[in-house]
């Protein structure tokens, strides 16, 4: 396990959850919909999360547009189709500047930017219907933080083949790492439920 | 080929008639069992060793039965479903979807379905697909009163209005989330000066942690006690009898005998997201004050690999009393062509 999955299952289990339900897909949670997103924005900013990402301003680029500050949604791979669906969500090809694009960043809707990860978290089976349920933490400023014990991350440790057997045949890579993933204020990050279409 | 650690790990227990896991934190290829109480005894046609390795079926395994006369061992494969099974909490899978034929509207609602054969009483169900009760749809339930082919009881779910009279499908659950504490879903609380809060799941938490309330307005009646929304409280008592003389709870330093009564939604109600408690942390102070553990509240990771030895006369786990040793360890090298 990576110091990122314990993460996400420490948040599946013990972040405060919102069901979808403006999407149309039947289920519940339902499929994201730009209701939902607004009613975790409004959520977080009454409990006085501060924005994680800042404005990214509008510049004289044809295709472009500013991207407002924003919480970090952090989602399954699986949720980019549905993403790309949803009213007034903008593709970071559409980012007035590159510099500010995050690697695993989809896009954004309104004051939400969503990174998409192919490991994120998944409720299996766990929506009305029985379908899978995909966890989508979304997170203000210091909503969480990763302990590291003694002092150190993910240590990456390499053995070259001198020290594995006679023949030099055998080498080793490993990790390890003494870390406690915690949420500080449970009142910053909400788990968005939420089916696909 | 790249493990170098090739170590071993024994031990012994003393069988309890159920099944037993052990926990191997440097992971395992190969375990041999013996059970001592059987292999000194008089007697013969129980399993005096065992042994699996990697490559045997999920639940298999080789099983030594102790023969008449001479006690010599006799070698066979072990019944389906009466070996060896390996273990990872931290993987999450759902049992199989299985039919429901109905739910009750009494106290506590009862689930109807001929599929009980892998239940047992304390495990947690999900329930979804119902043509009724659809407020039931996606929720956790532990369940007892397990009747054999016939039905098992909700014991924590508050009484439905309206049974669900027809289909629906259920989902064995044999995990809980392996970080704790965990929230869980509310179905029931109390109009009390401390309240009783009665939880879908059978619960862990400890006096002395502090929770918060989500209980969101979904209709004009439900979840009512919308009061309760974002407060934090302590609790400072748990397993307290409910209404309905139930344990599964939490006792908080919330007076709610002023608030609106609480209500689950009914099976009309729109989409909504469940009323839950949340953990949030720990009052040291009433932790202190109640001999309770002052790191109750710490995130705690509760995840294992290791395996498990189903119980049984000519199973690894053996029956009540029976002194079992174990020795497991991994190989240099899995080579399973």
């Amino acid at each position: 396990m990576t110091e990122d999955q314990l993460t996400r299952d420490m948040l599946a289990a013990t972040a405060s959850m919102y069901n979808c339900t403006g999407g149309n897909n039947g289920d519940l949670p339902t499929d994201l919909s730009l209701s939902d997103i607004d009613e975790v924005t409004s959520a977080l900013l009454t409990n006085d999360a501060w924005m994680l990402l800042d404005t990214i301003g509008g510049e004289d680029k044809f295709g472009t547009g500013p991207v407002r500050d924003a919480y970090l949604a952090l989602g399954h791979t699986k949720l980019s189709k549905d993403l790309n669906n949803i009213n007034g969500f903008i593709s970071k090809w559409n980012y007035p500047n590159d510099n500010r694009v995050l690697r695993s960043e989809w896009g954004s809707v309104n004051n939400v930017r969503f990174m998409l990860s192919s490991v994120a978290s998944i409720s299996p089976n766990a929506s009305a219907l029985g379908n899978d349920v995909y966890n989508v933490f979304v997170q203000g400023m210091e909503a969480l933080a990763c302990v590291e014990q003694d002092n150190y991350s993910a240590r990456f440790l390499y053995r070259p083949p001198v020290f594995s057997d006679p023949l030099f045949q055998n080498v080793t890579i490993g990790y390890v790492f003494a870390e406690v993933p915690r949420i500080l204020n449970d009142l910053w990050i909400t788990n968005m439920r939420c089916t696909l279409r | 080929m790249s493990v170098v650690f090739s170590g071993t790990n024994q031990g012994r227990f003393t069988a309890d008639g159920t099944f037993v896991t052990i926990q191997l934190r440097s992971g395992i290829d190969w375990v041999l069992i013996k059970n001592e109480t059987v292999s000194y005894a008089a007697g013969a046609g129980a399993g005096a060793e065992f042994y699996w390795q990697r490559g045997m079926a999920q639940g298999r395994g080789t099983i030594y039965t102790k023969t008449a006369v001479t006690g010599a061992l006799a070698v066979a494969q072990i019944a389906a479903n009466a070996g060896f099974y390996l273990v990872d909490s931290s993987v999450n899978l759902p049992g199989a979807s299985l039919a429901l034929t109905g739910i009750t509207a009494g106290n506590p609602p009862v689930v109807n379905t001929a599929n009980t054969s892998s239940l047992s009483n304390g495990d947690i169900v999900r329930i979804f697909s119902t043509v009724g009760a659809l407020q039931l749809g996606g929720l956790d339930f532990t369940i007892d009163t397990l009747t054999p082919g016939v039905s098992f009881a909700l014991p924590f779910m508050a009484q439905i209005a309206n049974a669900n009279p027809g289909a629906g499908t259920f989902r064995r659950i044999p995990y809980n989330p392996y970080f704790y504490p965990s929230s869980r879903y509310i179905t029931k609380v109390s109009q009390a000066t401390q309240a009783i809060v009665s939880l879908s799941v059978i619960h862990s938490y400890t006096v002395g942690q502090v929770v918060r309330f989500i209980v969101p307005p979904i209709t004009a009646a439900a979840y009512g006690m919308t009061e309760l929304n974002g407060l934090q409280a302590t609790i400072v008592a748990i397993r307290q009898a409910d209404a309905d003389g139930k344990f599964n709870t939490i006792t908080v330093d919330v007076d709610t005998t002023g608030f609106t009564a609480f209500a689950f939604p009914l099976t009309t109600a729109p989409g909504f997201t469940p009323a839950q408690v949340v953990p949030m942390g720990e009052n040291t102070a009433t932790a202190l004050n109640l001999g309770a553990n002052i790191l109750g509240g710490a995130t705690l990771n509760d995840a294992f690999i290791g395996i498990q030895l189903t119980a049984g006369a000519n199973s690894p786990g053996g029956v009540a009393n029976d002194v079992i040793y174990y020795l497991a360890g991994t190989s240099f090298d899995v080579d399973n062509e």
